[in-house]
């Protein structure tokens, strides 16, 4: 897969990020399974200079809600904070070593996941299962993997 | 400017929010966008469609045979049940004829559909399944199960449609107690267990485990009489007016694997 040509690349993990969400899995792992969307975002995000990634964030975060028939604007404003809050701490990302990744994943995925319940507890009140809250723990679990993998299709 | 690039995905996203939520202008960019994207649904479920083909493949030809026996006999069963049921129509017509009554039974038309993938959201509890707006699936149209109301069609593309189910927080239903006619608003439950909760039914109102609850015709959406769910939860609260009660979905969605939608639509 060509570097050179971000956009492209983008596009071809974006899609398989959302056919990784879109994998029918039962109610407690589909609560617990990682943000994928968000680790392949982020992954593109620090290793890949590219403009307009709050754009692209909205974007992706649309799709991800008409592909999970959830609220118009719910995935697409959580993905865009929590990008911004990696989009800030890009170089020490970068420098880090995997654990430390990890731990901002950790806090991109918590970041993530309090948007994503506002929203829902705006419109429906404070009803949802608390198995939820483990999402942003294995988002960070999975990220060497993603990473991983994501860096061999990259070359 | 680099706030703004922020800021305005930001505004944007808040906008769609609130849009979405209050009003229905964005149905058409959703309708459009689910269109695009349906392949995807497609891919997901190449898989388990694969193992389906292969599994049916292998089937041995007696299994084939018995299965049929066995289902010609059910079939059998059940229209000698439904006998009693159709001079029961005759009856009701006639008796509604002498009392110039308006009232009638329905014969509803279904549309036979297969259940192509379960939940695929975090928050939500829905299905898809494998008809769309081409076999003239529409949204707010009821599904139906063997056992029971499966929930409502949600949205639909034209291969495929979003079902969302009676055990969704969202959706709400108006039950009636089959054996006393004690009414109350069925909602789905937010927990990892399918159950519904039964709101507005005053706490000197008799409801007792194991009593079925089923569709009200007090909402135009849904038909009169289908089984909805079964008490497996009663309790009396000493500052709550109401009753808490928790029903079991009558028709189990684990495995289910056909489901039928309503053709008409009772939007008036």
């Amino acid at each position: 897969m060509k570097t050179n040509r971000p956009h492209i690349f983008l596009i071809k993990i974006m899609f398989f990020a959302l056919l990784i969400s879109g994998i029918p899995l039962p109610n407690t792992f589909q609560l617990v399974s990682p943000f994928w969307v968000l680790l392949f975002y982020i992954y593109w995000t620090i290793y890949f200079p590219a403009h307009g990634v709050f754009f692209l964030a909205l974007i992706f975060g649309i799709l991800l809600d008409i592909l999970q028939g959830s609220l118009l604007g719910q995935n697409a404003l959580a993905l865009i904070i929590s990008t911004a809050f990696i989009v800030n701490v890009k170089q020490s990302v970068y420098v880090s070593n995997i654990s430390t990744q990890q731990v901002y994943m950790f806090i991109a995925g918590s970041i993530y996941l309090v948007l994503f319940l506002l929203t829902h507890i705006l419109i429906q009140g404070l009803d949802f299962s608390w198995t939820i809250l483990l999402a942003p723990l294995t988002t960070a679990l999975f990220w060497p993997a993603i990473k991983f993998i994501l860096s061999k299709l990259k070359h | 400017m680099k706030h703004l690039k922020l800021f305005i995905p930001i505004i944007v996203s808040i906008f769609l929010i609130l849009s979405d939520y209050k009003f229905s202008y964005l149905d058409n960019l959703r309708q459009f966008t689910s269109t695009l994207i349906s392949p995807i649904y497609f891919l997901v479920n190449l898989p388990s469609q694969l193992y389906i083909w292969i599994d049916e493949q292998g089937t041995n030809k007696q299994v084939l045979l018995n299965q049929n026996k066995k289902l010609n006999s059910e079939l059998m069963e059940l229209k000698v049940k439904l006998q009693p049921f159709n001079s029961l129509i005759l009856e009701n017509s006639k008796l509604s004829k002498l009392l110039e009554s308006s009232y009638s039974i329905d014969s509803p038309e279904f549309t036979l559909a297969k259940i192509t993938s379960i939940s695929q959201s975090r928050l939500k509890k829905q299905l898809i399944i494998n008809k769309g707006s081409k076999n003239n699936v529409k949204v707010g149209q009821v599904v139906f199960g063997a056992d029971g109301i499966v929930g409502q069609v949600t949205n639909t593309t034209p291969f495929y449609s979003t079902i969302i189910l009676i055990s969704d927080p969202t959706h709400y239903i108006p039950v009636k107690n089959e054996r006393n006619g004690v009414r109350g608003i069925g909602k789905g439950k937010a927990s990892n267990s399918n159950t519904i909760i039964v709101n507005y039914v005053e706490s000197k109102l008799d409801v007792l485990l194991g009593d079925i609850f089923i569709s009200s015709s007090i909402d135009s959406k849904f038909p009169h009489g289908y089984p909805v769910g079964k008490v497996i939860h009663v309790e009396k609260q000493t500052n709550n007016p109401f009753l808490d009660i928790v029903l079991e979905p009558t028709q189990n969605t684990n495995n289910i694997e056909f489901i039928l939608i309503l053709k008409q639509d009772n939007e008036n």
